[in-house]
């Protein structure tokens, strides 16, 4: 890079800087490289970096980070708040080798960084655990009696439930068995007693249209009052579950 | 070099040899004197004499040179007592050093 070239670059890098900050750097850079010589010109502006390089120490002075932070020694400037990534160019403004140490610091303290936090996290893990057991123990008399009487009580309705379903069935079935029994037993004995048969006879259809009845109970029941039990059971097990968007 | 130069070192350093010259010097030879003592990179001293002017340790005036203006650099009266801060603290600050090498048995 030739000395204008160097020169038109630090200006434009230094156009939103206030005017006699910008003229005084300017200035500086102009005369010093002026004062090198043509034959040195090429050595300092090598060692000057590049034009960024120069403007990002410019900066980084005018903002005071120099006199507050920084440090000048003799291999350059050195400022732990320049650790950030994006001030690299600013980071060690006189190193040689300026993009190489400033990359592996911050990628070094990047996961340092990470790994504190990482660290934290698991830390906090095992109170979040060992609280929970502690609650869980400490409310164990109150919830096991209060799950103990939902659970009862949900296998007392359970319990009815099939009993009605096994009764209602078992007494259907019964009554038709009988009176289809009856009727049957009643017309043979017709032939010997002709009004005991009778009897029986009409007993026995009597039974059977008491079964006829139960027969259409269950109809009702199963098909009817079951389905119902089990569609509203659903219903509030989905309304307890996604709150009360299933309430039509 | 081992050892790191700090800012008030540099500072100091910078004062002392802007003082070598009654009528003042200039950026270029600034650099290149310090550069003959204690490594440093061409660009290190812009900062440096940028901050120094602002506190009042050095002022700068414009001198025609070779058909051209050349800013010089000379220091104040804030500068001096500065400068003898410097040197009295490095004087015991360097005794102590030496004294405690001279101390070591090797």
């Amino acid at each position: 890079m030739s000395r204008d070239e160097f020169m038109r670059e630090l200006e434009y890098l230094l156009a939103d800087i206030p005017d006699e900050e910008k003229e005084d750097a300017i200035e500086y850079y102009r005369d010093y490289l002026e004062e090198a010589g043509a034959d040195n010109e090429e050595s300092v502006i090598r060692e000057f970096g590049s034009p960024e390089r120069i403007a990002a120490m410019i900066r980084a002075d005018m903002n005071g980070h120099l006199k507050d932070g920084g440090e000048f020694t003799e291999s350059g400037f050195q400022d732990e708040r320049f650790r950030d990534p994006n001030y690299q160019m600013a980071k060690r403004y006189d190193l040689p080798e300026v993009t190489r140490q400033p990359s592996e610091d911050s990628s070094y303290e990047q996961s340092s960084r990470e790994e504190g936090r990482r660290r934290r996290r698991k830390d906090r893990r095992p109170v979040r655990i060992i609280l929970w057991i502690i609650l869980i123990i400490s409310a164990s008399p109150m919830l096991l009696g209060i799950g103990g009487g939902i659970l009862g009580i949900l296998a007392g309705i359970v319990g009815a439930l099939f009993g009605a379903v096994v009764a209602l069935g078992a007494v259907t079935f019964a009554f038709l068995a009988a009176g289809f029994a009856l009727a049957v037993a009643g017309f043979t004995a017709m032939i010997l007693h002709p009004l005991n048969g009778i009897l029986l006879l009409g007993l026995g259809i009597l039974i059977l249209g008491l079964g006829i009845v139960f027969l259409a109970v269950c109809g009702l029941f199963y098909g009817k009052f079951l389905p119902y039990l089990f569609r509203s059971i659903i219903d509030i097990c989905n309304r307890f579950l996604h709150g009360r968007r299933t309430r039509t | 070099m081992v050892f790191n130069t700090g800012a008030a070192l540099l500072d100091a350093i910078v004062l002392a040899v802007v003082t070598k010259d009654q009528e003042g010097t200039y950026g270029y030879k600034i650099t290149q004197d310090v550069r003959n003592v204690i490594e440093i990179s061409e660009s290190t001293l812009y900062p440096v004499l940028r901050r120094l002017q602002k506190e009042e340790c050095l002022e700068v005036y414009d001198l025609a040179y070779d058909g051209r203006n050349r800013r010089y650099y000379r220091i104040t009266e804030k500068g001096r007592i500065q400068l003898n801060l410097y040197k009295s603290e490095w004087a015991g600050y360097s005794q102590k050093i030496s004294r405690i090498f001279e101390e070591a048995h090797i």
